[in-house]
């Protein structure tokens, strides 16, 4: 049973409903509105970032769905993000932070973790400096504030 | 789309985006990210009961209990358990904490780097704070290596071990009656005593009176040298603050008598067929283990 999605700028996507359920927003909707052709608007995601949001739920139609369990041991869960997705979120940064933004929008709770784990790999190990430079944050600390945090930081930062 | 001008996506994130996304960072690039700028260091030292509690359950710092709360690392949920709570329950954790800022400071005193500070806040009155401590202090438990030290002289298997850390001693029994004493930081053997003629079967100190029970009816005593004739096999002993010897025996009795009265205070008698293996004397009661033989 196919679904027919509109993107901010009316472009239209047409998927199994199935796929479009991978999203609780979409499925929610679906629900409410009942069995009906007219498509379902996205205003706030873009025609470039739902066609990657799409490919992503095609792609894992079938996963089981994830049950909301935050208290999972972190030491048994994979911190590991398989390939297939590793391949996907290989984005410019825009895309990138798109991508987080449209799947916490249509609440893909798969995607959205997929995302922030790709971000959080890019901060991993990382000086200061070097995150303001992938990430173009400007430094407005005053040198003394700096050295002050640094010495704070010294016993941490011995290990 | 082109970018004609670097922009700061990372930091327009929604901030319960921005904490799914701190939740997995190791603490080390969490430090870093909080050199990074004012609005990132605010956001992560801010939220204390939020994110840095849930670390502290994440890493297991705190007792385990159900966290219930719905949605992201930031929002909704509640705190269980008060800070001064968890630190109650990890009073280990204040004494490991001087240790390793001395060490720390020691090191850094003696190499040539004048403008660092070596003193270290040692209050821990923050979550953050726990996280910090318990996070470094764990690394030091895995870089650590225990230091194994061999005794080696007793000719017969050693049947029980004392430690006397006020003294710097080790005092060991075995089966051929041989006591000996060894010094704990060298592992030399000090003295050795022969006076047992068949196993030495229990050590217990007090004060400063060691005795040591042997299962051919005596209990010499080491300081002042004394040979006391229980008149049982003696398997098991617990000396009290208040010098009171409660011993097992291998014909499943247990006895206590005074040391300062040296007089019987009771009797008990085991199931038949056993033999004490281990007893405990406390204020009120006397607890005591059968084996059978």
């Amino acid at each position: 049973m196919p679904v027919t999605l509109t993107s901010l700028d009316d472009v239209k996507f047409t998927v199994d409903k199935e796929v479009a359920e991978r999203s609780i927003l979409i499925k929610n909707m679906i629900e409410d509105v009942g069995e009906s052709d007219s498509p379902i608007p996205l205003p706030n995601v873009s025609s470039a970032v739902l066609k990657k949001v799409i490919e992503y739920c095609e792609h894992h139609r079938n996963d089981p769905v994830q049950v909301q369990d935050e208290t999972d041991d972190p030491r048994k869960r994979s911190n590991d993000i398989e390939e297939w997705d590793m391949k996907f979120m290989t984005v410019d940064q825009e895309m990138l932070f798109e991508i987080i933004l449209a799947a916490n929008y249509l609440d893909i709770k798969p995607l959205l973790d997929v995302g922030c784990k790709t971000v959080a790999n890019i901060i991993k190990g990382k000086t200061p400096e070097e995150i303001r430079k992938v990430f173009n944050i400007v430094n407005d600390f005053t040198p003394e504030e700096e050295a002050q945090i640094k010495k704070e930081n010294e016993w941490a930062e011995d290990r | 789309m082109s970018k004609s001008k670097p922009v700061n996506l990372l930091s327009r994130l929604p901030t319960e985006l921005a904490f799914v996304i701190l939740y997995q960072i190791p603490y080390r690039s969490l430090t870093a990210m909080t050199r990074v700028d004012r609005y990132w260091r605010t956001l992560i030292l801010q939220h204390d009961n939020s994110f840095w509690y849930r670390l502290c359950q994440k890493h297991g710092y705190l007792p385990s209990d159900p966290v219930l709360f719905s949605g992201h690392a930031s929002g909704g949920h509640k705190v269980l358990i008060q800070l001064g709570e968890a630190l109650q329950m990890r009073p280990g954790l204040t004494r490991a904490l001087e240790q390793s800022s001395k060490n720390f400071e020691a090191r850094i005193s003696s190499s040539s780097s004048p403008s660092l500070d070596a003193r270290i806040d040692k209050r821990i009155n923050t979550w953050c704070r726990l996280f910090e401590i318990s996070t470094i202090l764990e690394a030091e438990w895995k870089v650590g290596k225990p230091t194994i030290k061999e005794l080696r002289g007793h000719q017969d298997p050693v049947l029980c071990v004392k430690i006397l850390p006020l003294w710097d001693r080790v005092v060991t029994g075995d089966r051929s009656g041989c006591l000996k004493i060894w010094c704990a930081t060298t592992g030399a053997c000090l003295r050795t005593f022969r006076q047992h003629r068949m196993g030495v079967s229990s050590l217990v100190f007090q004060k400063n009176i060691l005795i040591s029970g042997s299962w051919i009816q005596e209990a010499p005593y080491l300081k002042p040298q004394k040979i006391v004739d229980l008149g049982e096999q003696v398997s098991s002993m617990h000396l009290t603050e208040r010098m009171e010897l409660a011993f097992g025996t291998l014909s499943g009795r247990v006895k206590i008598i005074s040391l300062k009265t040296v007089s019987s205070l009771g009797t008990f008698i085991g199931p038949a067929g056993t033999y004490c293996n281990a007893v405990s004397l406390s204020e009120s009661r006397l607890e005591a283990a059968f084996g059978s033989q």
